[in-house]
């Protein structure tokens, strides 16, 4: 499998943001878990998240600028809720400091490599998913079953304008990705351009139309 | 040929198989080849209840109990995240020159096999733990693997046998460096490997 996307609902991804990053007080770094779906194609493998569930302040062992610790007893009750519900766990976090670029540290790896053989016990094992958001970037990474090693993933904000990051990339917008037929490296660079149609049916007379980002709109 | 192995339990999701029908925590560890992690048990309910050190483990008999559910283990899942940007400039400079050192979470280190001066302790090596401090913070004190003695069964001096660190038993040194100046940069000025190289020197007195 060549391609892991982690697929959250517009809404479901403000109800995060808005948890993680609040308009007001301390901005600690914050963690929260997407309980999941999972769809499984030939060459993309798609977590769908479809709730958010928070940590409570009083579930906090630590919580401070650049470090959080949640306590043992919550984690679990986490896993039961997934186990419960036959859904896929998506661990996120936030690091406040970041804002176009954001990444797993070696303290979020060293930590999820500890998840990873906690969910084994829980849950009998992969796959699960972690994002790590900054104030306008999100991180994704993916474990699968039979692997102990993590897997880069594209993570897409779906609604009426589609939004892609990957984990070394600018977001990108997939409002046209229906037709995307040139690849999203092409698609990124049409959407930096200004483009003109010259008289197309059923127009009837030459028109000149301006778009950015770049759309095709044959009829 | 039979098999004398008859009660099981799992671990992280792996089946193992015992001759003893209960177990100690030291016992369960050593067959899973876990040295260090908190164990816990999942209850009837799916709860995590972490298990002591003299908590005595029963294992279920599984032959002819074929839908015995054998008992399941795991690691805590000490989940803890963060940037940590100083904190992780320390764990390189400490994993530079302890490259078995393992972070334990919230800043605690473990160096697994720290030597000892030979025939002053009760053993050539211990582990020690250490723990970073935020930036700007000054390392106070350390620790080492339960059971730490001088070669005469006596204790060091400003040391406490019975004492815990991230949840693991532990021996405990009351100590610091007397100058410390760091220089608000990893690597620069005093820094954990400076605290390190002092711990070793404490350790050498051997009293």
């Amino acid at each position: 499998m060549n391609q892991q996307i982690i697929r959250l609902p517009k809404a479901l991804h403000s109800e995060v943001t808005a948890h993680l990053f609040p308009d007001e007080g301390p901005q600690p770094e914050r963690a929260a878990f997407l309980l999941a779906n999972r769809v499984e194609g030939k060459d993309r493998g798609i977590f769908l998240g479809y709730r958010l569930v928070v940590v409570p302040e009083d579930a906090y062992l630590e919580k401070a600028d650049d470090f959080l610790q949640v306590k043992s007893e919550f984690i679990c009750e986490v896993a039961r809720m997934a186990a419960a519900e036959s859904a896929y766990l998506i661990e996120l976090h936030s690091h406040p400091g970041c804002v176009r670029k954001v990444g797993f540290s070696r303290l979020d790896c060293a930590g999820q490599a500890r998840f990873q053989k906690y969910l084994t016990y829980k849950l009998g094992g992969p796959p699960w998913g972690a994002l790590v958001f900054g104030r306008e970037s999100v991180s994704g990474s993916v474990w699968l079953p039979g692997t102990e090693s993590s897997l880069e993933a594209r993570v897409q904000i779906v609604g009426e304008n589609w939004q892609e990051f990957s984990n070394s990339q600018e977001p990108v917008s997939l409002r046209f990705d229906r037709q995307q037929v040139f690849g999203l490296q092409a698609q990124r660079a049409l959407a930096s351009m200004k483009i003109g149609l010259v008289g197309l049916r059923p127009l009837h007379k030459a028109q000149i139309l301006e778009e950015t980002p770049f759309a095709f709109d044959f009829r | 040929m039979s098999n004398n192995k008859q009660f099981q339990f799992k671990f992280n999701g792996k089946l193992f198989e015992t001759d003893k029908p209960q177990l100690n925590l030291q016992e369960l560890r050593q067959i899973v080849g876990e040295s260090q992690s908190p164990i816990v048990r999942k209850d009837h309910q799916g709860r995590d209840e972490r298990l002591g050190e003299h908590d005595p483990i029963h294992l279920g008999h599984h032959h002819g109990h074929e839908h015995h559910k054998p008992e399941e283990f795991g690691c805590d899942p000490d989940f803890n995240r963060g940037l940590q940007t100083y904190l992780e400039q320390e764990l390189e400079l400490i994993g530079s020159v302890f490259p078995n050192a393992q972070h334990l979470g919230g800043g605690v280190v473990y160096i697994p096999k720290h030597p000892l001066p030979e025939g002053v302790y009760n053993r050539p090596f211990t582990g020690a733990f250490v723990v970073v401090p935020p930036l700007g913070g000054r390392p106070d004190n350390f620790w080492v693997d339960p059971g730490l003695t001088l070669a005469d069964g006596s204790l060091p001096g400003n040391f406490t046998a019975q004492s815990s660190i991230a949840g693991r038993p532990a021996g405990f040194f009351s100590w610091h460096l007397k100058n410390w100046c760091p220089g608000g940069v990893a690597g620069q000025g005093d820094n954990m490997l400076s605290f390190l190289t002092g711990v070793k020197r404490r350790l050498w007195e051997g009293k």
